[in-house]
């Protein structure tokens, strides 16, 4: 599996920036107003899916239909699951309070005192402007990400980051060289089962703590982003992670220890050069969804007078029914 | 955290790689939406369809397909001309409730073989002769085989989550009064 992924990072890296030989320096900080956009990809929570396309076409067209059909099978049965915890976060609006931490959280040493934050609302709005030379010719570019397994075995909110140069060509087509890309995930993986058995668990966790979830996710991938380029973070990227293990709660996790917290850690860890390190770093909180439906039957209790909504998010959300109220079906 | 890593790089690098370097803007056709989408079932009893609310959080954003991405900015015209055919009463007719209907999520999203449609209402009873009773939601997904990414392929898979969601809605409207509404 480690192999596909550096291959395909190696042809995408190559496509991308065939001709950094060596990386452009980083200065500290980035900018003094360096521009920084955020590409929303995402309505909803989103589930991964694994490619099986490498392999299968490996077998020609034959063993590349077959692998396409058992990936959008897989991915159908994925989706049916996944409905009722999207309706659970119908009101969370991941986006907003993303920009808004992130607005709070940038300005630092290693990035820009004062940063210049641009979301743009979709890939499709980000390729566009790029495309028509509409973005600054030196920036970081943050890619979010929300999300699950298709084992729904952990909940993820996770960073690209990537630092760019682009240039105009002579044929007016932007070309783009990456002074770096960094990943940055934290993660709330359960005791595994099987996949019904995972999504009965996560139905269980109140829609109140699934948000309180992604809320930490989003700060603690800010922090990471913050801390990365940060003269120390800088001075880490050169440490050896290959092997290393952390643990956290009698699970081990690859990666080096970076640091820890009441129930959390953070590791550093890596994938490929290409011809840069894919550097990481991970985070992770276990999940106990007793201990989460208890508190919010606690808090049901003490307030017997009252419905427990569904956490309207923001000033024109309606209170929704909860995840077993709502309906999923329709698909095809 | 290696798959979440390599996940990650893979989105951003479509995001700024040459790959999908010029994007197609497609405004959706109102009419030719709800053309396919009707919910092929008739209301049994009386409602009123009041009120059709966009409480999309990503505005006329519909998400996309390949190179194409799609801008939806009249869906509440859609879904209400979608849902005419199910007979709804007229403002000058009798009705024993009103519904209203608050589009939550309209959008298509895509992975490396499958695409995505997915509609989402939020639906509300206003019953006279009954106690108010809590909105609820309505989600159509309709996951399907990414073809060629071709404009009529999407059209067609919005239309099928639309009409997804539109049958659910009489389905249970129809159940809520004892009726079946068979076409």
């Amino acid at each position: 599996m480690l192999g596909r992924i550096c291959i395909s990072l190696l042809m995408m890296c190559s496509a991308v920036s065939a001709h950094a030989a060596k990386p452009l320096p980083l200065p500290l900080p980035l900018g003094d107003r360096m521009p920084v956009e955020i590409v929303l990809t995402q309505q909803e929570l989103a589930i991964d899916v694994p490619d099986t396309s490498a392999m299968g076409s490996q077998f020609g067209l034959i063993g590349a239909l077959i692998s396409s059909s058992m990936d959008n099978a897989a991915a159908k049965k994925a989706e049916e699951r996944i409905g009722s915890l999207r309706n659970a976060l119908i009101a969370y609006p991941f986006n907003d309070r993303l920009e808004a931490a992130f607005r709070l959280k940038l300005a630092s040493e290693g990035i820009s005192s004062d940063p210049q934050i641009s979301v743009m609302k979709t890939a499709w709005d980000a390729i566009d402007a790029q495309a028509k030379g509409q973005m600054p010719a030196y920036a970081m570019v943050i890619t979010p990400r929300y999300a699950m397994d298709n084992a729904f075995s952990r909940m993820y909110v996770s960073l690209s980051v990537s630092v760019v140069d682009r240039t105009v060509g002579k044929k007016g087509k932007v070309k783009i060289k990456a002074r770096t890309y960094r990943n940055y995930a934290f993660e709330f993986p359960i005791e595994t089962g099987k996949p019904e058995q995972n999504m009965a668990v996560w139905q269980s966790i109140p829609s109140p703590a699934l948000e309180a979830m992604l809320d930490e996710g989003i700060q603690q991938v800010a922090d990471m982003l913050v801390y990365d380029f940060s003269a120390q973070g800088r001075n880490d990227w050169s440490l050896k992670t290959k092997k290393a293990t952390s643990k956290l709660g009698g699970r081990s996790f690859a990666g080096l220890q970076l640091r820890d917290g009441d129930g959390w850690i953070w590791v550093r860890n890596g994938v490929c050069a290409c011809p840069y390190f894919i550097n990481s770093i991970g985070g992770y909180r276990l999940v106990d969804p007793a201990a989460l439906a208890a508190e919010a039957q606690t808090q049901k209790n003490a307030t017997p007078a009252q419905e427990v909504p569904a956490a309207p998010a923001s000033a024109d959300a309606p209170a929704l029914p909860t995840a077993d109220a709502a309906h999923q079906g329709g698909g095809r | 955290m290696r798959r979440v890593a390599s996940i990650g790089v893979m989105l951003m690098l479509s995001a700024l790689s040459g790959c999908a370097s010029k994007v197609v803007k497609v405004e959706m056709d109102t009419a030719r939406l709800a053309a396919t989408s009707a919910p092929g079932l008739r209301l049994a009893c009386a409602y009123r369809l009041r009120d059709v609310l966009d409480a999309r959080p990503a505005g006329d954003r519909a998400g996309g397909l390949s190179e194409k991405m799609f801008l939806f900015e009249n869906a509440p015209e859609a879904v209400r001309k979608s849902l005419e055919p199910a007979g709804f009463a007229a403002e000058d007719q009798i009705a024993a409730a009103q519904v209203d209907v608050r589009i939550m999520r309209l959008y298509m999203s895509q992975t490396h073989v499958t695409k995505l449609p997915v509609v989402v209402y939020q639906i509300s009873l206003d019953q006279p002769a009954l106690d108010a009773q809590p909105p609820f939601l309505i989600r159509s997904q309709a996951p399907s085989m990414n073809w060629n990414g071709s404009e009529d392929e999407a059209y067609r898979a919005y239309g099928r989550a639309l009409e997804g969601a539109n049958r659910q809605l009489i389905e249970k409207l129809n159940a809520a009064c004892g009726g079946s509404g068979k076409d």
